[in-house]
């Protein structure tokens, strides 16, 4: 009697283990993608292709890899994907192992997938650009019971992709707004002097703008030369100038004690062309923050001597 | 007669022999442990464009023969070109080396800077350090040191093939110190076939008070700030092997006897290009979700829940109460234009995720936080409501902090509303853009990482229910 009901404790006691499993989740997601970024411009009727190598640096998971079309989500080069956008028909995987994208399959920890992708432009295809990504989904479990958040990582490698019949599209470039980040034109000697320049694709590809702002003096004479980065600008949009390997709120001049009248002008020549835009801006640069303090002191002083006297 | 023949042979033969046994001794000598020691052996470079190349263009081609340089061998990363002609010219930075006649400049060539031909000058400046051993003890005297030069055009700043340029400005000199002598005079620099100094050598002099122990060590540095070109590599160069060049340390006498070379060394130095190392690191993007446990110190507070990388499981949650969570969300990329991450939501935290009875967003203990504008939200719990904090570890830019006082945070528990791709079924829950919430726009140095601290309160009245919702983190690189 006692072994018939232990048994069946036991069996039960299975069953129960068996119908609610206990939740077995990673603790870390991490993806790695190379290349993080492609620039491609390819003619009508020809294809290329790129092989992506993807990587799983911690536990199990389960990915869905496809292409999402994107647009720019600011001056900063930063992207906007749009989930549920449309895309051409140009992009397939060539992996004889998988299916067509989107895919969804299985990385163990520490386990590296490469992803052939082709890109192909129909003969009819119209010069522009196709800004893609391609998408990496990591796989989410819902949850069990109870209230709470379902997070999902995911990383996008942008393909800056253009279509160009020529190979050398025409490229235009406009400076939308050229001048000092304070709203007056006078800046303090002991201040670095900081310009914002944004610069607008007119064109319809992408392209990468050359060129510097060149600084002179009073008597004309050139003080500094402040070489821009040639950050790749999406057809019809706007990007921030940026000095080389800096950030673009740091597109400063900083000299020692300038003084006086100064005229900086902002030159760009979309890459390869010869469509060069410039505009100039006259400043002022005057110690005025110490001139002040002088002054303060100045007339403390004298208020101070006068009141003694008194 | 025979005897007076007699005398004179004798007294000859003595004089003679007097001679041979006490020989006058000679003046000159050679100085010893004479070194030339170069602060960079590497050749200049001296090249040309191949061919007119476009304004813009960032891939230059060289010319394979005709200039002093015929490849991009001792071309490096990093280096500073000048690329012009007589009539103008710009200083560029070396991006890469692609080929033997292929290389790559951060910046695009100027209008004036793209003609065939237009010379590619790459200098290599060196100080020489001059080491010596004196022979002889010469009152008021001096050392001198000839370095070759470039037959033609030898200080115009622009390297020379055969010899060392002087360049624009007198070089810096240090002169030799101590020796025994009474004090050492301001070295000078005279380039080859100015005063005093004959054509094929640059001359640098040290003169000196008093007379130098015989024997002594000396150092005559030459360089400092302005230093001397190195050549270009020679006519018959050939890549890897070193260019050889004679240098000349003298000792001389004082002004009265013209300064006469006394003792005199030469030497050889050799002048090669820098070996090119190359490795290739890919380039890519990786970016980790982690969880973490229960009992963290995150955005101020300690954490009620042990999430993981893809839940954040509040569970049966205290009502009236703050229940919070974190997860930690680092990226690094060695892209050129940094990264940038993402959030966004499906909705607002729903039963089921059904998308209809839902905990809104969190308006903050004053009403006054949206997803793009931060409130505080640290003594309101008893109204139903889901939120987000972040406290930054080490990423360059996050949109907000939990403890930065600034508009309506006081910086005890600063907070948003999480942005939501759902529509308007609630304002502000209304189709927002993704938030950008950690990114860098150059290469960061190290993995950056931060904290995402999400925080839940509902109301005692708030409908039973299993309430969810999908946050998706998106890291990419920036174009």
């Amino acid at each position: 009697m006692k072994t018939r009901l232990l048994l069946s404790l036991l069996l039960l006691t299975s069953l129960i283990g068996l119908i609610t499993p206990s939740a077995v989740e990673g603790q870390t997601t991490s993806l790695s993608i190379w290349p993080p970024i492609l620039e491609v411009m390819v003619r009508p009727g020809k294809s290329v292709t790129q092989v992506y190598r993807l990587k799983n640096e911690a536990d199990d998971t389960r990915i869905t890899v496809r292409m999402v079309p994107f647009s720019a989500a600011d001056e900063f080069g930063h992207i906007n994907l749009q989930f549920g956008g449309r895309l051409p028909d140009y992009f397939s995987l060539l992996n004889a192992d998988l299916p067509s994208l989107p895919v969804t399959l299985n990385l163990k920890a520490g386990q590296s997938q490469e992803l052939v992708l082709k890109i192909a432009i129909p003969a009819a295809a119209e010069d522009a650009d196709y800004p893609a990504a391609l998408v990496i989904e990591s796989k989410t479990t819902g949850l069990i019971g109870g209230s709470g958040t379902v997070t999902q990582a995911t990383i996008a490698s942008p393909i800056l992709l253009t279509v160009s019949k020529s190979g050398t599209p025409n490229r235009l470039a406009k400076i939308e707004e050229f001048g000092m980040t304070r709203s007056h034109l006078v800046s303090d000697s002991f201040d670095p002097i900081k310009f914002i320049l944004r610069i607008k694709n007119q064109s319809f590809t992408r392209l990468q703008p050359v060129g510097q702002i060149k600084i002179s003096n009073t008597f004309g004479r050139p003080v500094a030369t402040l070489p821009l980065q040639g950050d790749h600008i999406l057809a019809g949009t706007i990007r921030q100038a940026k000095l080389e390997g800096s950030d673009p709120s740091n597109l400063a001049w900083n000299p020692v004690f300038p003084l006086g009248r100064y005229t900086a002008e902002a030159e760009i020549t979309p890459q390869d062309t010869t469509n060069t835009v410039s505009e100039n801006i006259v400043f002022w640069v005057l110690p005025y923050k110490a001139l002040l303090v002088l002054g303060l002191l100045f007339f403390g002083y004298r208020g101070l001597t006068k009141l003694i006297k008194q | 007669m025979i005897r007076r023949k007699q005398k004179f042979l004798g007294s000859f033969l003595i004089v003679s022999l007097l001679a041979f046994t006490q020989p006058q001794a000679l003046d000159s000598a050679n100085l010893t442990s004479v070194a030339d020691t170069l602060s960079t052996s590497r050749l200049s470079y001296y090249g040309s464009l191949n061919g007119a190349h476009t304004v813009g263009a960032t891939l230059l081609t060289v010319n394979t023969s005709g200039s002093p340089s015929t490849s991009t061998a001792n071309l490096f990363s990093g280096d500073s070109v000048w690329v012009g002609d007589a009539g103008t010219g710009s200083t560029y930075t070396v991006d890469d080396i692609l080929d033997t006649d292929e290389f790559q400049i951060t910046a695009g060539l100027g209008s004036g800077d793209v003609e065939d031909d237009d010379v590619i000058i790459a200098s290599r400046s060196a100080t020489h350090t001059v080491t010596f051993t004196t022979a002889t003890a010469i009152p008021n005297g001096a050392i001198r040191i000839l370095i070759p030069s470039g037959a033609n055009n030898n200080n115009d700043g622009i390297p020379n093939h055969d010899g060392f340029d002087y360049g624009v400005d007198t070089p810096s000199l240090t002169a030799p110190t101590g020796g025994g002598v009474t004090s050492w005079e301001t070295a000078t620099a005279t380039a080859s076939a100015g005063t005093g100094c004959t054509a094929g050598n640059h001359c640098f002099e040290a003169r000196y008070n008093g007379t130098n122990t015989a024997t002594t060590a000396l150092t005559f540095t030459i360089g400092g700030a302005n230093k001397l070109i190195n050549p270009a590599p020679g006519a018959s160069h050939t890549a890897g092997t070193a260019d050889t060049y004679t240098v000349t340390v003298q000792h001389l006498k004082d002004r009265l006897q013209d300064y006469a070379v006394v003792d005199s060394t030469t030497i050889k130095i050799a002048v090669i290009e820098s070996v090119r190392v190359t490795a290739t690191v890919d380039p890519s993007l990786t970016f980790t979700v982690a969880g973490a446990a229960s009992g963290a110190t995150r955005c101020g507070t300690t954490t009620d829940v042990t999430t993981t990388a893809t839940a954040v499981p509040f569970g049966s949650v205290s009502l009236a109460a703050y229940n919070d969570a974190s997860q930690t969300l680092s990226a690094v990329t060695n892209a050129a234009g940094g990264y940038a991450v993402t959030m966004i939501s499906d909705d607002q935290l729903s039963v089921g995720g059904d998308h209809s009875t839902e905990i809104v967003n969190t308006d903050c203990d004053s009403e006054n936080c949206t997803d793009t504008t931060s409130g505080e939200w640290s003594t309101e719990n008893d109204v139903s409501g889901f939120g987000f904090s972040i406290q930054n570890v080490d990423a360059t830019t996050v949109p907000f902090q939990y403890s930065t006082a600034t508009g309506n945070c006081t910086g005890t528990y600063c907070a948003r509303m999480i942005p939501s791709t759902a529509t308007a079924s609630e304002t502000p829950d209304d189709s927002d853009t993704a938030l950008s919430i950690m990114s860098k726009t150059t290469i960061p140095t190290t993995t950056e990482d931060m904290y995402v601290c999400y925080r839940l309160t509902v109301a005692t009245t708030q409908t039973a229910g299993d309430y969810e919702n999908n946050i998706t983190y998106v890291a990419t690189a920036t174009f």
